[in-house]
């Protein structure tokens, strides 16, 4: 028994736990319709394994230097009797936005320690070309030297691993694709991928299908979260969602 | 020769590097125009023109330092050029909005004739009753 419940456990670990932002577009062009729904996920993206997840306590719109928070537009939305949650931004003006959350810290028993994931998407309106590569301000935060919503399938994605806003040297990048499409890993290992960034907190991953791809740059916090009258680390994700298109 | 190349390979590419971007929309019958190459790079003193469906010039006008210009809108539906030079160019089909057509005032003179004549059979039954109450002998 003690045997299969440690099994359970070391499987669970396997998979990672990703927040989600995924937008219903990524370049706004005119003439097209400029309302973006976006959508926020606490999931296993490859393996498309739900968790629930609260009302984020801070959500909202990074665009010229200034963030705007929509959290009082947020919808819940049931998946499998889970909580995800939905909301929608028009967009006015020419810009680079950029969609980010940083949900409720999870508690994870088996690992005995909170998970609090940054998240950011981002979406180009009108051609604007500029800000995609500034940072938000997130505690964690990946910062794409790829242009990240204009990659075909079969890219090299590049970016940057930021924590207080200096580099990562060495961070370790999981990598995981949405996977909608139903495709079956060759063996675990590949469910999640692992890169190391350098000394620089820089890293490159080939993207090799369309679709949505998340990073996730995980790094202990220097805070520490109580419950139950006992302090537990945090695992504080800088994480980036990014979508590639077949070239066809 | 070589230069000429050379040359000709780093005009092309400008070209494609310099993409001019168009941002339009309008509000209260007037349309806005934005034009630039990148947010902080604005095309500057460009040409705007709007064309109708026959591709007939409606208006022409010019952005500003910001890349910025507005007008009147034209009509309903139209194409919008934003020009810069070199080749450079913008072009989007435009669905105005807030275009309102002006109101048709119906004239006496443009009154349909049925509608004339509906109102003339109107007069002419209303005095007829008229007529024929009060000539109608009283009985005492």
């Amino acid at each position: 028994m003690k045997v299969l419940l440690a099994s359970l456990v070391c499987a669970s670990s396997l998979f990672a736990h990703f927040q989600t932002v995924m937008t219903d577009k990524t370049v706004i062009e005119q003439g097209g319709n400029t309302k973006v729904s976006i959508q926020y996920e606490f999931t296993h993206p490859f393996e498309q394994n739900l968790m629930n997840m609260e009302k984020p306590k801070e959500a909202g719109v990074f665009m010229d230097g200034k963030k705007t928070s929509f959290l009082g537009s947020f919808q819940a939305v049931e998946k499998n009797k889970l909580t995800t949650w939905k909301s929608e931004y028009t967009i006015k003006e020419p810009g680079v936005y950029q969609f980010y959350v940083d949900p409720v810290p999870y508690f994870e028993p088996a690992e005995e320690k909170f998970i609090r994931h940054q998240t950011k998407t981002i979406v180009d309106a009108f051609g604007s070309g500029e800000g995609w590569d500034k940072p938000i301000g997130l505690k964690a935060e990946i910062i794409p030297l790829s242009r990240p919503y204009s990659l075909y399938a079969g890219n090299l994605f590049s970016a940057q691993v930021l924590y207080k806003g200096k580099p990562v040297p060495n961070a370790e990048v999981e990598v995981e694709f949405y996977n909608t499409k139903g495709l079956k890993a060759p063996n675990e290992m590949y469910v999640t991928q692992v890169y190391k960034a350098d000394k620089n907190g820089v890293f490159h991953v080939a993207l090799p299908l369309e679709g949505w791809w998340g990073f996730a740059a995980l790094m202990d916090d220097d805070e520490k979260i109580k419950k139950d009258g006992k302090s537990y680390p945090v695992e504080l994700g800088a994480v980036l969602w990014l979508k590639t298109e077949a070239m066809k | 020769m070589l230069r000429i190349g050379l040359l000709s390979l780093l005009v092309f590419t400008s070209v494609w590097a310099h993409k001019i971007n168009l941002f339009a929309y309008d509000e209260a019958g007037l349309l806005y125009v934005q034009s630039y190459f990148t947010k902080s790079s604005p095309c500057k003193q460009c040409v705007v023109k709007l064309l109708d469906a026959n591709q007939k010039e409606l208006l022409a006008f010019k952005t500003d330092d910001e890349g910025k210009a507005s007008a009147k809108l034209p009509s309903a539906e139209f194409d919008i050029i934003v020009e810069a030079g070199m080749g450079h160019q913008a072009q989007t089909h435009y669905v105005a909005q807030s275009h309102t057509k002006e109101e048709t005032k119906t004239l006496p003179s443009d009154m349909p004739l049925d509608k004339m004549l509906l109102g003339l059979v109107i007069i002419v039954f209303f005095f007829g009753v008229l007529y024929w109450i009060k000539r109608k002998p009283s009985h005492t």
